[in-house]
């Protein structure tokens, strides 16, 4: 039997069956011990656990019987993020948390079609859908008792409910061109960079297009900063803002379910011939281990991407009630480009699939920052571009307008290379070329992403698995930078303004080890 | 699965210069021990070939990385001054190596300590601060001499660590004799494998085995608040 995961916003405001029978299943899950492989807490060390942090958060106490450190090690820490690994391991995860929630149910006499509902808050049609649903606030659930989808460490913007910025729900993403990221993560590929272990010491740690934006973005918003408490010490951050404690929100599960969706709704755009990678190192990886989750019973799944490409068959056997692609392509991003350069419509098309379907391109570097930014706050920092590479790139631009059977020009990509810090709950939007004393907020044409730091803390630490090299983040300024050379700017440098772009993170410190320009192609 | 998995990364970039590189480095090797050259007079060709046909391999990911984060006409020179460093380090350690082998290979109860002083060091949190620190990756400037001297120090840093962390592997190495070429490729394929590992927290353990996930973070904070949930 197809079970259909449904938008929870699509059920109808306050209780509806589907949460009010997973607000008891998540109470019966949080009632068992966290030795069991079907606790609610169990479960959510699968994505991450970290002893210091769970006792003090009240998750554990001191003397609280922890399972052996062999199943530990199998089960517990496994979460996949700044890898292509990403998207089919949170599957598999959602799948086995899933079953193991409807068994609950199910012994309950709750229905057996039960499935979990996804919340769409980039739904244009649906007026609340960026606020959290209003049964993950209620006090309590119809009978009177505790709610337990109700989390006081989810502190948002301070304000309640929680409502999400538009900016912090954007699809951008779903314009990307392939799954893996490319050369150097430029670009960074809609699922992520191509790693071969479990954590990925042997490439950079940058973040994938849907990883960043929804992903990573909505984590910080809903986990926040504790009202008055410091960004910058994970006692006051939420539990969302942080991977090792994020899966114990029960939100989590619903925000996993839509990133879920958008995978799928992705690859239903036929027209952009999106398409998951064939290559075995994803099909069958990562290298270093299986990704394994508990079942209902006293059994345990193992698998790896290959097993939950299709959906809809065993063991997964799951569907959206929406499926389509989100964003119905209006205006294709290369014929965007031309258009705006001035070229024929319909010119950079031909070329953007040639360019994506042939052989990757090597991006290269055109520009950096003299060395670390250290940001807090609204800050700014510079960036030198190499002058012989802007001359030509600017001459391909002119041309490209000129002549629409040319090469699409370079793209041009901002990376920030080694982000180190304890803020995981800040989100920063990133300017590019706005005047000194403009207020960026006039400028929304000169935003070239919004960013989470949801992880920085693990990849900061000098013995993490990526021994504190930080995370990356890469935004794709293409478009700003045309239209600095449209506005007749020399593109000698690139100015750049991290604003705040929540109240949490006007408090956050953390340094950029250096501020890269890249060009692919051209 | 992963050595597969590894070469496909390995052969992109400049992967495939490295590794002909280092194929080099091994002809040279198979020729001089056939030749009976690894005697303690003929050292630093020995030194050198040893060099050539490890090294590369080790550098897959920071030669990458120079390679892919450098202005293209300055590559080679980043690259250069990269391996100034790296080389001047490991020649250094040589000079030191070479006056301990001198005064170990004498007599078969200092070379037992020896041996004996290198299994510990190989299962020490010392050496595995040295692993990790070869994970980490450097701010690179991009302009002139800067640059040049931003890589210049990237690459004694990785020399030092690699020394301090595969350079009394090496020394087992020298210590083989008749068997030496085996020993090197044993000590070649550990020192590889071993390099691409995720890092790890340092701690007392046998070299090589898988991380365990409850390594926990650096964190050190206090103890628990409020508890809704079954103890």
């Amino acid at each position: 039997m197809t079970r259909v995961r449904k938008d929870v916003w699509g059920l109808g405001p306050g209780w509806n069956d589907t949460l009010l029978w997973y607000a008891k299943a998540v109470r019966t899950l949080q009632s068992r011990p966290v030795t069991d492989h079907t606790s609610w807490r169990f479960l959510a060390a699968i994505h991450g656990m970290h002893p210091t942090v769970w006792r003090q958060f009240g998750i554990i106490r001191a003397n609280t019987p922890l399972p052996t450190p062999a199943l530990q090690s199998r089960f517990w820490n496994q979460c996949q993020h700044q890898s292509w690994y990403f998207l089919p391991w949170h599957r598999g995860y959602l799948a086995a948390f899933e079953e193991i929630v409807r068994e609950a149910i199910t012994t309950a006499s709750g229905p057996e079609d039960w499935a979990l509902p996804y919340w769409n808050y980039s739904d244009p049609s649906q007026p609340n859908a960026r606020i959290i649903p209003d049964a993950f606030d209620l006090p309590t659930l119809p009978d009177g008792s505790d709610n337990p989808l109700r989390v006081e460490r989810r502190f948002g913007d301070g304000t309640t409910p929680i409502e999400l910025d538009p900016s912090f729900v954007s699809l951008d993403a779903l314009e990307d061109d392939l799954f893996p990221g490319g050369d150097g993560d430029i670009p960074p590929g809609f699922g992520g960079p191509e790693t071969v272990f479990h954590h990925g010491p042997e490439s950079d740690t940058t973040n994938g297009g849907l990883e960043s934006l929804p992903h990573n973005v909505i984590h910080s918003a809903i986990g926040g900063v504790a009202p008055g408490g410091n960004p910058n010490d994970w006692r006051d951050l939420g539990l969302m803002s942080m991977p090792i404690t994020a899966a114990l929100d029960p939100i989590f599960w619903l925000h996993h379910a839509n990133i879920d969706r958008l995978w799928n709704a992705w690859l239903r755009d036929t027209q952009e011939e999106h398409v998951n990678p064939d290559e075995t190192t994803w099909l069958d990886g990562p290298a270093d281990r299986q990704f394994v989750m508990p079942r209902s019973g006293q059994g345990e799944w193992t698998f790896t991407a290959r097993d939950v490409l299709d959906r809809i068959a065993p063991p997964l056997d799951y569907r959206y009630d929406d499926e389509a692609v989100p964003v119905p392509v209006v205006e294709r991003r290369g014929d965007r480009r031309m258009r705006r350069l001035g070229a024929g419509v319909g010119a950079g098309r031909t070329r953007e699939r040639e360019d994506v379907v042939g052989s990757r391109k090597t991006p290269e570097p055109i520009g950096a920052s003299d060395g670390p930014v250290r940001v807090t706050g609204s800050t700014s920092a510079s960036i030198q571009l190499d002058t012989s590479s802007t001359r030509i790139m600017r001459g391909n631009l002119e041309r490209a307008a000129a002549a629409a059977s040319r090469p699409e020009p370079a793209r041009v990509f901002l990376k920030l290379e080694g982000i180190r810090g304890t803020s995981d709950a800040a989100i920063y939007n990133v300017y590019i070329g706005v005047p000194l004393n403009a207020d960026p907020a006039d400028h929304r044409d000169r935003l070239a992403g919004t960013i989470s730091l949801f992880g920085v803390s693990a990849a900061s630490d000098p013995n993490g698995p990526t021994a504190g090299s930080g995370i990356n983040q890469v935004l794709e300024i293409t478009e700003i930078v045309d239209a600095l050379h449209l506005s007749g700017d020399d593109l000698n440098h690139l100015d750049v303004r991290f604003v705040p772009a929540t109240a949490a993170a006007a408090g956050a410190d953390f340094s950029i080890g250096r501020l890269s320009v890249f060009k692919l192609g051209g | 699965m992963w050595p597969r998995a590894l070469l496909m990364v390995a052969l992109r970039g400049p992967g495939k210069s490295l590794l002909l590189a280092s194929a080099a480095g091994w002809i040279v090797m198979a020729w001089l021990v056939t030749d009976h050259r690894f005697q303690h007079s003929h050292f630093t060709e020995l030194w050198l070939a040893m060099i050539l046909a490890m090294a590369p391999p080790l550098l897959l990911r920071e030669i990458g990385r120079l390679w892919r984060t450098s202005l293209r006409r300055l590559r080679h020179l980043t690259i250069g001054s990269f391996l100034s460093g790296y080389v001047g380090v490991w020649l250094l350690a040589g000079v030191v190596l070479s006056s301990i082998l001198a005064w170990v290979s004498v007599d078969s109860s200092r070379i037992a300590v020896a041996v004996a002083v290198i299994a510990i060091w190989q299962c020490s949190p010392a050496r595995q601060r040295c692993l990790n620190a070869c994970h980490r990756t450097p701010t690179l400037r991009l302009f002139g001499t800067t640059a040049q001297w931003d890589s210049l120090r990237y690459g004694v840093a990785t020399g030092c660590y690699c020394a301090a962390s595969c350079g009394p592997l090496m020394f087992l190495v020298l210590l083989a004799r008749d068997y030496h070429l085996v020993v090197m490729g044993l000590v070649a394929v550990v020192t590889t494998l071993e390099r691409y590992l995720p890092a790890r927290r340092p701690g007392w353990r046998l070299p090589m085995l898988r991380g365990r996930s409850i390594e926990w973070p650096d964190y050190s904070y206090g103890d628990a608040g409020s508890v809704r949930y079954a103890p």
